[in-house]
């Protein structure tokens, strides 16, 4: 049962969990004792009273997790090592890849418009994010939970960031093309104006989603990496006790 | 949204361990225990149901959860009630005493509930 809550509750709520229970385990065994039962009974007394069934763990666990957490320890629990990375290479990368070929042939127009470096600094911010978490895992493998979890909102900040500014922009867009359209001199150069400047606001649309899109996919990846993590290192330390 | 059955144990639980609580600080096997003990074993906790109901009630607030510094021992939790909690209390008991008073009257009211009375009858 012990390892069911270890593999079942995220940290640091796991290790307050389990401490609290055993120390509770032995204070009764000790109490039983105490009342000239012998061993074997007051242990077998201790663990019917304290020891966490499936249906009071579940309870524990909604109380002290959100659906969300839910939902991503669940996920965190059917990735296995590798797995991640080769659904990122294979499902995301190309996505991301094409994405940026797409962007980077109507860079010249983009930077007419002066939302575009507001989404390139959420971006760098999301990539630089990435890096730290990249060295961290991989070069110093770190095993802080809590130093592998500092950031991992902002990426998600950064990335709605990103699509929130992407929409303003494709809006500001339209407002210009409208202006533009009022100053055109001919039906030509109006039909010219409209397809360039909606092109160029297409993408820059495309390019905030595409940045909240990379937020999330690298948000998910470290979590489930994190949450990997967590479950090795409970694994052994509940198998050394 | 749970069951009215479910709610009902809920709620006789967190007023147990409240009650359990109005004398002092103890740590969560000793909620057990006494509670056990001062009901002549009508109600007792099993399976770590016992540990579910603290957590809820220590997360609104009824409840504090404070940890001992055991030295070289292994470290104990301290559960405390707050004066929110012994509001809480205060509101519960009236309402299960508000509700004993309404069940009595109304068994005794309909004396053919009663089985000793419907038998004489």
């Amino acid at each position: 049962m012990l390892r069911r809550i270890s593999s079942e509750l995220p940290e640091p709520i796991r290790a307050r969990v389990v401490t609290e229970l055993v120390a509770d385990l032995e204070a009764l065994v000790a109490h039983h004792r105490a009342r000239g039962l012998s061993a074997e009974e007051a242990a077998r007394r201790a663990e019917e009273t304290l020891l966490v069934s499936p249906e009071a763990l579940q309870h524990l666990i909604s109380v002290h997790t959100t659906p969300y957490q839910r939902w991503v320890m669940g996920a965190a629990g059917r990735l296995r090592w590798g797995l991640d990375v080769v659904l990122f290479v294979v499902g995301v990368l190309p996505i991301l890849v094409a994405g940026m070929l797409v962007i980077g042939a109507q860079a010249p127009r983009m930077g007419t418009n002066p939302l575009l470096w507001p989404i390139l600094a959420c971006a760098c911010g999301i990539a630089g994010i990435a890096g730290v978490k990249v060295y961290q895992l991989f070069v110093r493998r770190e095993r802080s939970t809590m130093r592998l979890h500092s950031g991992l909102r902002s990426l998600v900040f950064l990335g709605a960031g990103g699509a929130v500014l992407g929409l303003l922009a494709a809006l500001f867009g339209l407002q210009r093309l409208t202006n533009a359209l009022a100053s055109a001199p001919g039906e030509v150069a109006a039909t010219v104006e409209i397809a360039e400047r909606a092109g160029s606001d297409a993408t820059l649309l495309a390019l905030g989603l595409l940045v909240a899109f990379g937020a999330g996919i690298v948000w998910f990846v470290l979590v489930n990496r994190i949450g990997l993590i967590e479950r090795k290192e409970s694994a052994a330390l509940l198998a050394i006790e | 949204m749970l069951p009215p059955e479910t709610q009902l144990i809920r709620s006789l639980n967190e007023v147990l361990i409240l009650a359990a609580l109005q004398p002092g600080p103890k740590h969560g096997y000793q909620i057990a225990v006494d509670i056990e003990e001062l009901s002549d074993g009508y109600f007792s906790f099993t399976h770590g149901t016992l540990y579910p109901i603290l957590h809820q009630l220590e997360k609104e607030g009824l409840i504090d959860g404070e940890w001992e510094s055991g030295g070289s021992r292994r470290r104990r939790k301290n559960y405390v009630i707050t004066s929110a909690g012994r509001s809480c209390l205060r509101e519960r008991v009236a309402g299960w005493w508000e509700l004993h008073d309404s069940l009595s009257a109304f068994v005794v009211a309909s004396a053919a509930i009663r089985p000793d009375v419907a038998a004489n009858q």
